[in-house]
């Protein structure tokens, strides 16, 4: 269950990359806006630590069954940077930022 | 005096992550490049000492943009991917990568590549050594059975490739419309240009040469 966005300070973002210096790439995007929790996609029990962290968005870089399925079943937005180059710059962290920005006063909004 | 990195890669969010990484570590100063021109552009104006380079970098890939760069007073290269096989690593060690890393290491183990090539040594990860290792022994076995078939004739090399597509000695003579009697002539001067004891054999070796299903690289040499 997540936790209401009005009970903490700033939204909790779960960063869940296969490339650490990608996942640190998307915290500093974050900065400012968003409480990023870097997470490796390979963990045992990644689903059961996002359902206790309860984030409001996660950013992923690549397949991530858990993420995925996380996000689908708590209705939280699920953004995807991949790690290599696919033709497009969806991965700008200006991009990124916005879209998380937007995304969460969205679900503000809605709530 | 900071060491200047040179970080070419499409992926803006993962540049970022680099240049947070080398700035906690300090000593650097890093500029970044999305494709081949801004990389060029930056080598030629900020005359990096290191450049961390995308195996994939737009547009022609990280091994044609390193034929770009001047091996000899150009900066110090190290390719990197998330997940690259022998061959690539091969390829870009051959064109004149220092060393290789993959984008899964965590930023501490870039830091210490990038001063592991500061030092005149090369920073390959350890992960990647058997696949390059294969990927040097197969080109070597290719290079040296490609010196065995070259001296077979047009003809015998037809025959070899029938025989690799597991063609039986009757049905390559009808499909080159010589006898079979010709056919086997072929195949002991094949066995004995190549200096192998069987058919299977050889073709296994014009298997490595050409490839699987045959396609004559060669063709034009020979």
């Amino acid at each position: 269950m997540n936790v209401p966005l009005a009970r903490r300070l700033r939204p909790l973002v779960a960063v869940v990359c296969v490339a650490p210096l990608m996942a640190e790439g998307v915290a500093a995007a974050l900065d400012g806006i968003a409480d990023p929790q870097l997470l490796p996609p390979d963990l045992d029990d990644l689903a059961t630590l996002l359902a206790a962290l309860g984030p409001d968005a996660i950013v992923v870089d690549g397949d991530c069954r858990a993420a995925r399925e996380y996000a689908e079943g708590q209705r939280v937005p699920l953004f995807v940077v991949p790690v290599e180059a696919n033709g497009d710059d969806a991965a700008s962290p200006q991009r990124l930022r916005a879209l998380v920005v937007g995304s969460l006063l969205s679900g503000q909004v809605r709530a | 005096m900071p060491t200047r990195v040179l970080v070419a890669d499409p992926v803006a969010l993962l540049r970022a992550g680099v240049r947070s990484a080398l700035e906690r570590a300090g000593g650097f100063a890093v500029s970044e490049a999305g494709d081949e021109p801004s990389l060029l552009a930056a080598v030629e104006a900020e005359q990096p000492e290191l450049v961390l380079l995308d195996l994939h970098l737009p547009p022609a890939g990280g091994v044609a943009a390193l034929a770009q760069l001047d091996p000899e007073h150009g900066p110090r290269v190290i390719a990197w991917a998330l997940d690259p096989d022998g061959d690539q690593v091969l390829a870009a060690l051959s064109a004149g990568a220092i060393g290789f890393l993959t984008k899964d290491m965590r930023g501490d183990a870039i830091v210490r590549g990038l001063h592991t090539a500061l030092d005149g040594q090369a920073p390959i990860r350890r992960s990647l050594l058997t696949n390059v290792i294969v990927a040097f022994q197969k080109v070597e076995r290719r290079d040296r059975y490609g010196e065995r078939a070259i001296k077979l004739s047009s003809r015998e090399l037809e025959v070899l490739g029938l025989i690799a597509l597991g063609t039986r000695n009757r049905e390559i003579a009808d499909q080159l419309s010589i006898s079979e009697f010709t056919v086997k002539r072929h195949v002991q001067n094949i066995l004995h240009k190549l200096n192998v004891p069987s058919r299977d054999v050889a073709a296994h070796i014009y298997r490595s040469v050409f490839g699987a299903e045959g396609t004559p690289h060669l063709a034009v040499t020979l």
